[in-house]
């Protein structure tokens, strides 16, 4: 042990258990916090949670005793589609930023750019998807329009947090890819890719999460009304068909938003509870799903 | 001094950082199945030399390289050079091991698989050779797919040079590879090199420790300031210094740490070490140098960290404390 106890290692020390004390605290309260409100949610939610009528059935206009079935599959449906666009054209814009982008003014420009955009209000993203989606290229509500709004949304954030996962990768590692005659497109692709996957799974399910609970960029997008789900019709223009991208697809967090403003049926209090605790479980189930696979993943890709 | 047989001479090559001068001209000619160890202090340009040789410096943005370097005759800098042809050819080893997150396996066979070798057998027998040539075989061959960074430190850059020689190499450039090392792996990458020699690879090797560049290298050369001071057989150089730089550098690397032990016992600073059975027990004493050695993985960083309880922040690491007095604990790996 050091001989010297000195004043300033004294109040040093005093100062790290205070530092620890204070920062405990600082945790306890947001854990408090955080899980007072899911259970919050999924107690008063508790009743419709397991009911399967009430998550398969569609919902009802006027009377009680609707359900949620076609505003869950929708829910899924944009999120996939919104990951599909979203994933590769982040991943690609990363990869550039990252590793081929010169050092100079253009690449800050688009960096403060992305940043900016990261932090643009939703509702804004929604507008500008109404205007441009759903008016000037008349798609109107459909679930292509929602989707690219959310992409949208959800790129600047992927762009950036691939681009810090790519950057974290050790300098040495692409040196070792480039020393052995590979260009630097394999070994982004094959060494810089696979050893930032973990981050950048994560931060594709942190997006997810973001996208999933989504209600203004939706609202004037993919719309307010959910049509009635046939699993059985194939055909892609049709209304009913589930998987018609052109067709209006009201998510479970806009029909949590509509019940509660505009809803005229009597248990829109007990039919809004139940939405935000199965939305909450989706979010909560995908999030431990996803980081199984992702660890998964990356164990198969790095061998560890 | 450039002779016909010259596999790689470089004419009056510069290098700028900006506007920083960080290599003056230097010509210096390397020829196959010869060592030439570049030694000199840090900063003097040595390393930034090496990584003109397989134009690794164009991936540092502001860096320019001027002069000329012929490779079997060639200039690398020319636009009809295929730079990835090049870079395969003349392999490199970095200061720190440096394997790709992938098994032992898909470290040899991921770039010759990338420039067109599909055939498994190919791939499999050029694992083994490649692992017997950086004389890792025996210690790996029966975990070549688990993960390349389960390995010592020693380990992962005798894998990194095997991955080198999986491309079938002309020249390997080597920039420090045994700074990070122990002294055993250090050997074992000495008399490797040595190998590559033998089988008519050209070893350009950067080390900052003189007694290396004496035990593995034909030639030295010797750079100060930016500056290739001093070239010629290692021997000579070493034997027959013409500049005084190099005798006082060379003084440098011999005090290897040995325990000065004085006439009078001094009061010991650190008494037990902590250890489950009691196996490792020493003493340190004041005015006492100790030398921790030993092959990669044995144990001695290990101790090191106990000392000034730095396992503590490691994960699954159980406190404990120090001295006899104190709480009794464990070190993993002892």
């Amino acid at each position: 042990m050091p001989s010297a106890k000195g004043s300033a290692t004294a109040s040093a020390r005093r100062a790290d258990k205070a530092a620890t004390v204070v920062l405990a605290c600082i945790v306890g309260l947001i854990c408090v916090a955080l899980v007072a409100i899911i259970v919050g949610i999924l107690v008063s939610g508790a009743g419709k949670l397991f009911d399967i009528n009430f998550l398969t059935a569609k919902p009802e206009q006027f009377k009680e005793g609707g359900g949620i079935g076609p505003e869950l599959f929708n829910s899924f449906y944009l999120l996939l589609l919104t990951l599909l666009i979203s994933v590769p054209v982040s991943l690609g814009a990363a990869v550039f930023l990252a590793e081929y982008a010169p050092e100079g003014p253009v690449t800050t420009v688009v960096k403060t750019v992305i940043e900016a955009l990261s932090s643009l209000p939703s509702i804004v993203v929604g507008l500008f998807g109404f205007l441009f989606f759903v008016l000037t290229l008349g798609w109107g509500f459909s679930i292509m329009s929602g989707a690219l709004a959310l992409t949208m949304f959800n790129i600047p954030i992927l762009v950036r947090v691939i681009q810090q996962a790519l950057e974290a990768v050790p300098r040495d590692q692409r040196d070792a890819g480039l020393a052995l005659g590979l260009t630097r497109w394999e070994t982004t692709l094959h060494i810089l890719v696979p050893s930032a996957m973990p981050a950048i799974i994560t931060g594709v399910i942190l997006s997810a999460g973001r996208v999933f609970g989504e209600a203004a960029a939706l609202i004037y997008t993919a719309g307010q009304s959910a049509p009635a789900l046939d699993f059985l019709n194939l055909n892609l223009l049709s209304t009913s068909c589930p998987w018609n991208v052109w067709r209006p697809a009201e998510t479970l967090a806009v029909h949590i938003w509509k019940i509660n403003s505009e809803g005229v049926v009597p248990d829109l209090t007990a039919i809004s509870n139940g939405t935000a605790a199965v939305l909450m479980v989706c979010i909560l189930l995908f999030n431990v799903l996803a980081r199984f696979a992702g660890r998964r993943l990356a164990r198969r890709l790095t061998a560890e | 001094m450039t002779q016909a047989d010259d596999l790689l001479v470089t004419h009056d090559v510069t290098v700028c950082y900006g506007s920083h001068q960080a290599l003056n001209p230097t010509s210096l000619a390397f020829s196959e199945g010869g060592v030439t160890a570049l030694i000199g202090p840090s900063g003097c340009g040595k390393s930034t030399f090496l990584r003109c040789i397989n134009l690794m410096n164009r991936e540092i943005p502001g860096c320019r390289v001027g002069g000329e370097i012929l490779y079997h005759g060639n200039d690398v800098n020319s636009r009809s050079q295929d730079l990835f042809q090049l870079r395969k050819s003349i392999g490199m080893v970095f200061q720190q091991p440096n394997p790709f997150h992938k098994s032992i396996r898909e470290n040899i066979v991921f770039a010759p698989r990338r420039h067109g070798v599909s055939d498994k057998d190919e791939l499999d027998a050029l694992v083994e050779d490649s692992l017997k040539a950086a004389a890792i075989w025996d210690e790996v061959k029966d975990q070549l797919d688990q993960s390349a960074f389960a390995l010592s430190g020693g380990q992962q850059q005798r894998l990194c040079i095997a991955r080198t020689l999986a491309m079938r190499p002309d020249v390997v450039l080597m920039d420090e590879p045994c700074s990070a090392l122990d002294p055993i792996s250090t050997f074992a990458i000495e008399q490797t090199i040595r190998d590559m020699a033998e089988r008519g690879i050209c070893v350009v090797i950067v080390t900052h420790n003189m007694e290396q560049a004496a035990r593995v290298s034909d030639r030295t050369a010797y750079f100060l300031l930016g500056d290739m001071v001093e070239t010629g057989p290692t021997k000579e150089l070493f034997s027959r210094p013409r500049t005084s730089g190099s005798t006082t550098t060379s003084r440098g690397g011999s005090d290897d740490g040995r325990e000065q032990d004085g006439g009078r016992a001094p009061r010991p600073v650190l008494r037990r070490l902590p250890c489950p059975e009691g196996r490792l027990a020493r003493a340190w004493r004041r005015t006492r140098v100790t030398a921790l050695i030993g092959p990669s993985g044995c144990g001695k960083s290990t101790l090191l960290r106990c000392l000034n309880r730095m396992n503590d922040r490691v994960e699954g690491m159980p406190p404990h404390g120090l001295g006899p007095a104190r709480r009794r604990g464990r070190a993993r790996g002892l």
